[in-house]
């Protein structure tokens, strides 16, 4: 049926006004988005303070009290300013003892650092971190860059100094300068994390040691925050009047967690005994790890699909999670007075609201999918169970005897690795409803 | 079309709204950042790096010499609760242990029929003279020599039962050893979370076993134990470089012996669930009053005994 005339002018008039319309769009868009990518000017990249953990530790109490005041805040980010220099130009504590600053090379941390380039055609490029870490791990290393809320699990936060797949013993030691260099060249299979591989060796070492500044930096931060600062009223460095103790404190402090790193060492890792991965090899490591001994199986699950305790959190996260996490009322480091209603929301809404990424609970590994983050090679497996991983995996002390009550004798590691990579190929008889489900999760 | 078109400004619109938040990370309620960005702020990072690096025009005043104690005297004293007392509900339990474990009671606040106060942290936490000349003796009473590496074992032991650690807050001197033990038939690990320069722990502890932790260092405030197996046990610990500390009993009291006298000494006052007792009338008749990081200074006389009666309103713990 035809329409009539009048009908067909209106309609005409109004794709004129839409398509006017569409234009104002378009270019309104391109402007929104030239403004928010050139970040309107030249303004220099700068860090920021932590603030989820500034709030853990310092939140207003019920009269809004806080212990660090905004000046005091402020002049924590000039000391780590002075301290680390910026984004664009690093720079090195001036300790007394520099040699405790070897770890870190200067000339790599320039190369890594700054906006991406080259200095000439033929020379090596700059702003490596920029080009390759910055969209998830952050300017500030804190692993919320823009595409941080996207993954699971979220990139490594470097500003505790720790790191879970790493070769030295103890639960909050750094890792090595090469424990971090295999993270960066293999990738951690079964995250986000890819391989650098495509990377030439004077890249991948400046960026290496550029995450090793950022999590030095973070650190220092964690203590300038936690201990030093709260300890005096007002400013702890005052640029106008510098206090000769506390300059001297804060270089000591430095100089103690530059120290730990400084002296990361690799542990060792003996030969496997003869039988490994022989039948009775693997039948020893699957008794262990449903023993009452090595208690892998009370998170890992008795059918190893890290389906045992899944209710805690990891250091990350205890920020702000209490130091167990395990429900609302222990949420300790907060003083609000939350006692008639459900705190969860409102808290965690404080601290979403300063850049903490959504609260996710640690998983124990699925270990029947033979993917292992921290590396498929056995001498890896061994360091996780000798070694644990930081504050969550317990580690098995040495024993003297396999009938020890306690600890594990090298051989009996040595098993329990062998029943681990045996796992993904070990049947699962008459699996529980709880166990079909997560074999379907990916 | 119109339809078509009111399809595209949509995409348009949407499109732009997701780059726009995506890329600029606008949270409507995101809280500013703190950074150098002001010409103020880094004047002052350029006196700070020309100061830090000893080339600085500050006058490098030498560090107060403390005045040397006259004696020792003893603190003894009470905390109380004042206002009302809940009962916590109990904690969340999980995993395969819930039968052994049964029902954990949240003992955070423990107060007895009058009230008073149980676990509350007293120590002093100011930085003690470390030549050693200035140590037994002066500032630190010959008694406490003796046990300067003492192994801590029996009653004195840090200990685990029924999935509760039995101290909530386990004060010791960083030279002393502790046992830790585990007097459950299920595992635990126990995680000993120490801060820079204190060992930190985290071995499993078969039932029946236990290990030795020695601290190693002094800590400033107290850190966390834990366990990763049953995540609702949480103690706290803090190890000092001298034996001045006291944790309250059942019936709120704490004694301090031989403290150094006629020196003005801080102490810091914390409890596990508000952490700092901050604002607290420690002496209302002196005007001593904890400040905003719980601590609070006293001179004690030579030979006297000083005794304080604390009371803490409700709502600071709850």
């Amino acid at each position: 049926m035809r329409r009539p005339v009048t009908e067909m002018n209106r309609d005409t008039k109004h794709r004129t006004v839409r398509c006017r319309g569409t234009l104002c769009l378009w270019l309104w868009s391109a402007a929104c988005a030239v403004l928010v990518m050139t970040g309107c000017g030249a303004e220099p990249a700068r860090f920021s303070l932590n603030l989820v953990h500034l709030h853990s530790q310092d939140a207003p109490d019920e009269k809004g009290q806080v212990t660090l005041s905004p000046a005091a805040r402020q002049n924590i980010a000039t000391v780590l300013d002075a301290l680390y220099g910026t984004p664009d130009a690093p720079r090195l504590p001036p300790l007394p003892e520099p040699e405790v600053l070897n770890f870190l090379e200067i000339s790599k941390l320039q190369r890594a650092a700054g906006p991406t380039g080259r200095d000439d055609p033929q020379g090596g490029e700059r702003g490596l971190y920029r080009k390759h870490c910055i969209h998830c791990h952050g300017a500030n290393g804190d692993g919320a860059g823009p595409t941080a809320q996207y993954l699971n699990p979220y990139p490594r936060d470097y500003r505790m100094g720790l790191f879970k797949f790493k070769s030295t013993e103890g639960t909050d030691t750094p890792p090595t300068h090469e424990d971090l260099k295999r993270v960066l060249v293999e990738g951690v299979p079964g995250t986000a994390m890819p391989s650098f591989k495509v990377l030439d060796d004077g890249e991948i070492e400046a960026l290496v040691h550029y995450v090793k500044y950022l999590a030095l930096r973070g650190q220092t931060e964690r203590l300038l925050v936690e201990e030093l600062a709260p300890e005096v009223d007002g400013r702890y460095l005052d640029p106008q009047n510098v206090v000769e103790e506390r300059k001297i404190e804060l270089l000591e402090t430095v100089a103690t967690l530059a120290g730990t790193w400084q002296a990361a060492v690799a542990s060792e890792v003996p030969p496997p005994p003869a039988n490994w991965e022989d039948a009775a090899s693997i039948a020893r490591g699957r008794e262990l790890f449903m023993g009452k001994k090595a208690l892998c199986s009370s998170c890992h699950g008795d059918s190893a699909l890290g389906d045992g305790n899944r209710d805690i959190f990891d250091d990350w996260t205890k920020d702000f999670m209490g130091p167990t996490g395990v429900n609302v009322s222990s949420y300790a480091p907060l003083r609000l007075s939350t006692w008639n209603e459900d705190p969860r929301k409102v808290l965690l809404e404080e601290f979403y609201a300063r850049g903490a990424l959504k609260v996710r609970p640690l998983k124990p590994r699925n270990l029947r999918r033979g993917v292992y983050r921290g590396g498929r090679r056995p001498v890896d497996l061994f360091r996780r169970v000798r070694n644990g991983i930081l504050n969550y995996m317990p580690y098995a002390e040495k024993a003297d005897s396999a009938d020890a009550i306690k600890g594990l004798i090298d051989d009996d590691v040595w098993h329990v690795v062998a029943y681990v990579r045996s796992l993904p190929y070990e049947k699962i008889t008459e699996p529980s409803e709880e166990i079909r489900f997560q074999r379907d999760l990916p | 079309m119109p339809l078509e078109h009111t399809a595209r400004n949509c995409w348009v619109f949407l499109v732009t709204a997701v780059a726009c938040c995506l890329l600029s990370g606008c949270g409507g309620t995101a809280v500013d950042p703190i950074m150098v960005d002001s010409p103020a702020a880094q004047q002052g990072v350029d006196i700070l790096v020309k100061e830090l690096a000893g080339q600085g025009t500050s006058g490098g005043g030498t560090a107060a010499v403390l005045p040397d104690p006259d004696g020792f005297a003893s603190l003894r004293g009470n905390f109380k609760i004042t206002g009302a007392v809940n009962t916590l509900p109990p904690l969340a339990t999980s995993g395969n242990d819930r039968a052994y474990c049964g029902p954990v009671p949240d003992d955070r606040i423990v107060v007895d029929a009058e009230k008073n106060l149980k676990n509350v942290l007293i120590f002093l936490s100011m930085k003690l003279p470390a030549a050693e000349e200035q140590r037994y003796g002066k500032w630190i009473h010959e008694s406490y020599r003796e046990t300067e590496s003492a192994v801590l074992a029996g009653a004195a032991a840090f200990d685990q039962e029924k999935c509760r650690f039995k101290s909530r807050i386990f004060a010791m001197r960083a030279t002393q050893t502790v046992k830790i033990l585990n007097s459950d038939t299920v595992g635990h690990n126990t995680n000993v979370k120490g801060p820079l320069g204190v060992a930190s722990i985290n071995p499993t502890l078969p039932g029946g076993s236990d290990v030795d932790y020695t601290p190693g260092g002094a800590a400033k405030s107290p850190f966390a134990v834990s366990c990763s197996v049953h995540p609702w046990m949480s103690s706290w610990m803090i190890s000092l470089d001298h034996p001045y500390f006291a944790v309250t009993a059942a019936d709120g009291s704490f004694e301090i012996k031989d403290l150094p006298a006629g020196v003005e000494l801080t102490f810091s006052l914390w409890h596990e669930k508000t952490q700092w007792l901050k604002n607290v009338d420690v002496v209302p008749a002196d005007q001593i009053k904890t400040d905003k990081r719980g601590k609070f200074k006293m001179t004690l006389s030579a030979g006297q005994e000083t005794e304080i009666a604390v009371e803490l309103k409700s709502d600071l713990l709850y």
